[in-house]
């Protein structure tokens, strides 16, 4: 029925106000890019030497950063979060009203997302045991997983929310993430591009959404 | 067998035009403001004030008032009592609406 179809609509207008402003996207990306970066140096033959160049001549300060690390980044994430909501509250949402989103999984996305990449470990895994694919293919078809995961989340909001934004990252992360499959990259180089890809895709949709509410801002001074 | 009893059943209070696009609203967001409430629901200051008292009284909203500066900010949630008559309300309505033939 129309209405019940039109309060459907009213319900998904409210859920799909924390991603139109694009401000979460570039959080993801950036997420996604230090995250590829850094899971790559672990791979890197010639960052893990460096790595223990370090700790051979700065051993207490090497232990210190490393230690500090993931504390560090969880604080910016925390910090990038805080900074999100007062831009929203004093710049992009101050004249249309403030909402806040739901703070709740959507189970429907993350069974699925993670469901694919136990299943593309697991076929890495044993290919790779079996020796049907080729020695290092094992974590390829991880990182390819965790890219594939990452598109389904963002392709079923995007039909969730009726959100075409996000069934376009969706479809085209999907696309690149197989190719990191197909295409025998090393590991390391899988990784950056994990990072990179899904940072640009991320970074132009964040953009897109800054620019429409921009652009909504302006009319709304011009009226 | 069709239920035609079935509308006398849907909750008043929420089986109201205004109150039913505020109860949607809210009930995808932990809280909104008044301000956008307003705007997306195309009310005015008075109605929507009055539509968000029934609620509360009926305890399904919770009203929060604070300021933002020196302007006062009113921002509503609906409490878990809210949230499930909303759900209730919306399966009632579902099952009418395909007996009679236009889901």
């Amino acid at each position: 029925m129309q209405a019940i179809r039109d309060l459907d609509e009213l319900t998904r207008t409210a859920r799909r106000r924390e991603y139109e402003d694009g401000l979460v996207d570039l959080l993801n990306a950036a997420v996604f890019l230090v995250g590829g970066l850094l899971i790559a140096s672990v791979y890197s033959t010639s960052s893990i030497l460096w790595y223990l160049c370090m700790l051979v001549s700065h051993p207490n300060i090497t232990v210190a950063c490393l230690l500090l690390l993931v504390p560090v980044l969880a604080m910016s994430l925390l910090v990038s979060r805080g900074v999100i909501q007062r831009i929203r509250r004093n710049v992009f949402w101050a004249e249309s009203g403030y909402v806040k989103p739901l703070q709740k999984i959507d189970w429907r996305l993350s069974v699925p997302a993670l469901l694919i990449v136990t299943l593309s470990a697991s076929i890495g895994f044993w290919g790779t045991l079996r020796g049907w694919l080729a020695p290092d293919s094992d974590l390829r078809f991880l990182v390819s997983g965790l890219g594939i995961a990452t598109a389904v989340v963002y392709f079923g909001k995007g039909l969730l929310l009726k959100f075409s934004r996000y069934v376009a990252v969706g479809g085209i992360g999907a696309v690149l993430s197989i190719m990191i499959l197909i295409v025998p990259f090393s590991i390391s180089t899988s990784w950056v591009l994990l990072g990179v890809m899904w940072s640009v895709i991320l970074l132009t949709s964040g953009s897109v959404g800054i620019r429409n509410t921009l652009r909504a801002l302006n009319e709304t001074d011009n009226a | 067998m069709p239920d035609y009893d079935l509308p006398t059943r849907f909750d008043r209070m929420i089986h109201q035009p205004s109150r039913l696009a505020i109860m949607a609203l809210l009930s995808g967001c932990e809280h909104a403001d008044f301000t956008y409430l307003q705007r997306v629901i195309g009310l005015n200051k008075g109605s929507l004030s009055k539509h968000l008292s029934y609620l509360e009284q009926a305890g399904y909203i919770m009203i929060k008032k604070s300021f933002k500066g020196k302007y006062p900010n009113t921002s509503a949630s609906l409490t878990p009592q809210g949230r499930r008559a909303f759900q209730t309300y919306r399966r009632q309505y579902r099952e009418f609406s395909k007996f009679m033939g236009e889901d």
